[in-house]
């Protein structure tokens, strides 16, 4: 019987990378320990979920950036693979947001990803206020194929966090930023963004580019366009779900978990 | 139903040429009256009109079967003429999302309405000889037709059965409220759904497309053509639909003029298929898809279709796979790339050419054969 390809087929990558902010003041009040501890403590949930899925191939990376910018792993690492190394805070170290976001556009493009992958996830975590013109950076980040297309979740650390350029990165104002009060809360997002979103995009199957039809004329059925536009043109990411969700759903995806405890950030 | 090609296409009428099919059909490129500039040629040298033979298979994703849904794809091909030489074949993929929960049946509508629309395309087309005015023809009316044949289809389903309560709580569940209202709003975007189509005439191939997925050719000296070129649009899971807000605008539409040799095979395939070959090792897949068909014969590639898919799918995209291959019989392959190991063919007779009467597995033609699949181990209809 004729095995016609069967050396060609493979599992479809899921680009997954940890946008993590190390500038000085990740020092302060436990806040990078506690990310470290995280991020460890997910690992094996995610391994679990992926191993349940043979149709993805989870691939993980880590930016990080403060005064400059670094991969601290920047081999696509499959997640059985994935060894946390604990990030220290930058002593002193700025916020250089839109250098990392340009750093991670030059890695977003079919080039570096080729066409057969899902929608990677993007999660960037930080405490503070851009250094930088992060504007810069976003654009570029959107302007590329993968990184348009790309589930951003953005989680603040702290009351200090910049939420205007978190917001701008998650690219839906529907969808606000995760705001992280204290560990018990960090662990929960973190979990969630890790775990439970990588599981959702995975789903195999397309579905239209409404955002991508061209605006105006008469819609379908006698409908309204904006009946069906979820997020805005140029800009799909629709995976974000405000933890006030009245919904245990948005869009497709299971929302975030509420927030434990109070507020120590 | 108003069918434009009964009548002369608009804006070409002052162009119009009537050619003699077979001097036409024995014809190169250069004296093909009336061949525009911008028409696509796929090879450019007197050749043989082309016995097209077809496979196809649709299997369940296995996602699909793991979270108990169904095949969501379509496939359906026709024998138009008795010789093979002409033929339609239509795929679509219906989206997988729970909010397109009738997208099983908003494929199935389309790869039927397209059958027919493409079958009463190449029975009234005035002057199928005529590459500008095929071209035109196709390009003008074929986009509009088919979504508007697709809407009155899927109208008819949603008066013959409303949605039910069951599905739109479905929908309220996994996303929320107002994505059910806006279901409600638009009900025939629960029927959302890409096509694939492909004519074969002996004179020229046609593709039709909206969506993802992936129609080829491959020629006989094994390189590997777009018949519609992809749109960029259609990535990382996201892809223009028959539901789109103004799908017509969508669509694409590509006329190949065989003014020269016809390739060796069409292929078309959904994007579950697609998504579970490796990018760089594709052109090499539909490679061995040919040699396949040239080595084991047609009825031994139909068998273990379902076998292939499965796998692709298992240990692939975990999607619906569907393929269709539109195989040429009467094929010269003495230009066939020799793979490491392997002889080459000695000519051109002994194993490049094979003929439709005496190849392995060759089944009988007969006209208005209709074949459909909407999930593995169906067996055709019609």
């Amino acid at each position: 019987m004729p095995t016609i390809g069967e050396a060609a087929v493979a599992n479809r990558p899921l680009h997954f990378i940890w946008i993590i902010d190390k500038s000085g003041s990740m020092a302060i009040d436990g806040k990078m320990q506690s990310l470290n501890t995280a991020i460890k403590e997910s690992i094996p949930e995610m391994v679990e979920i992926a191993k349940s899925n043979p149709f993805a191939r989870m691939l993980i990376r880590t930016l990080t950036f403060s005064s400059g910018v670094a991969w601290e792993l920047s081999e696509p690492t499959p997640v059985a693979d994935f060894r946390w190394t604990d990030i220290e805070a930058e002593h002193q170290g700025l916020t250089y947001l839109g250098a990392a976001l340009s750093e991670l556009a030059r890695e977003l493009t079919k080039e570096k990803m080729g066409l057969r992958g899902y929608p990677p996830v993007l999660v960037l975590v930080t405490d503070g206020q851009a250094s930088d013109n992060y504007k810069e950076g976003l654009a570029a980040l959107k302007a590329t194929d993968w990184g348009k297309r790309a589930v951003r979740i953005g989680i603040a650390i702290g009351r200090d966090a910049d939420k205007q350029a978190l917001t701008e990165f998650i690219g839906n104002p529907e969808y606000p930023v995760l705001h992280a009060g204290n560990p018990q809360t960090l662990a929960k997002y973190i979990r969630w963004a890790s775990c439970t979103v990588s599981k959702s995009v995975t789903a195999p199957g397309s579905r239209p580019a409404e955002n991508a039809s061209p605006v105006g004329g008469q819609a379908d059925g006698g409908g309204d366009v904006s009946d069906w536009v979820d997020p805005p043109a140029g800009d799909r990411n629709a995976s974000v779900v405000p933890a006030t969700s009245p919904s245990s759903t948005v869009g497709g995806m299971p929302a975030p978990p509420p927030a434990a405890g109070d507020d120590i950030w | 139903m108003f069918w434009p090609f009964s009548g002369k296409p608009r804006a070409v009428v002052d162009h119009e040429q009537s050619a003699d099919a077979n001097a036409v059909a024995n014809a190169s490129a250069n004296t093909v009256p009336n061949a525009p500039e911008h028409s696509d040629s796929l090879a450019a040298q007197a050749w043989p009109e082309p016995v097209w033979r077809i496979v196809g298979e649709s299997v369940r994703g296995a996602s699909h079967i793991k979270d108990n849904k169904p095949n969501q794809d379509a496939l359906l091909w026709k024998q138009v003429s008795a010789n093979g030489s002409r033929n339609i074949i239509a795929l679509a993929d219906g989206h997988g999302s729970t909010r397109f929960f009738r997208s099983q049946r908003g494929s199935s509508f389309a790869v039927a309405v397209t059958a027919a629309i493409l079958e009463q395309f190449l029975r009234d087309i005035p002057s199928p000889y005529n590459p500008s005015q095929c071209k035109h023809a196709a390009e003008s009316f074929l986009p509009d037709m088919i979504v508007d044949a697709w809407l009155a289809a899927v109208a008819e389903d949603l008066a013959c059965e409303p949605f039910r309560d069951d599905e739109l709580s479905m929908v309220e569940d996994a996303e929320g409220a107002e994505q059910r209202n806006r279901l409600m709003r638009n009900p025939h975007k629960a029927y959302g759904s890409t096509l694939l189509a492909v004519v074969t005439h002996e004179n020229f191939i046609l593709g039709v497309q909206i969506g993802d997925g992936e129609i080829k050719a491959i020629m006989e000296n094994g390189d590997v053509a777009e018949i519609v070129a992809e749109d960029p649009g259609n990535f990382a899971n996201e892809t223009a639909s028959l539901s789109s807000e103004r799908p017509q605008a969508k669509f694409r539409v590509a006329y190949h003029h065989l003014a020269g040799r016809p390739p060796v095979g069409l292929m078309i395939t959904t994007d579950g298929y697609a998504n579970a070959i490796e990018t760089q090792k594709f052109d090499g897949v539909l490679r061995e898809w040919i040699e396949g068909l040239r080595d084991e014969g047609i009825e031994k590639i139909q068998e273990c279709m379902s076998g292939v898919l499965n796998h692709a799918s298992q240990f692939g995209s975990g999607d619906d796979c569907t393929v269709a291959f539109v195989f040429r019989l009467n094929s010269d392959f003495s230009q066939w790339p020799t793979m490491v190991g392997q002889s080459p063919p000695s000519n051109s007779s002994d194993r490049g050419n094979v003929d439709p009467t005496d190849g392995p597995g060759v089944p009988s033609p007969s006209d208005s054969d209709v074949n459909r699949r909407s999930s593995a181990g169906e067996e055709p209809l019609g």
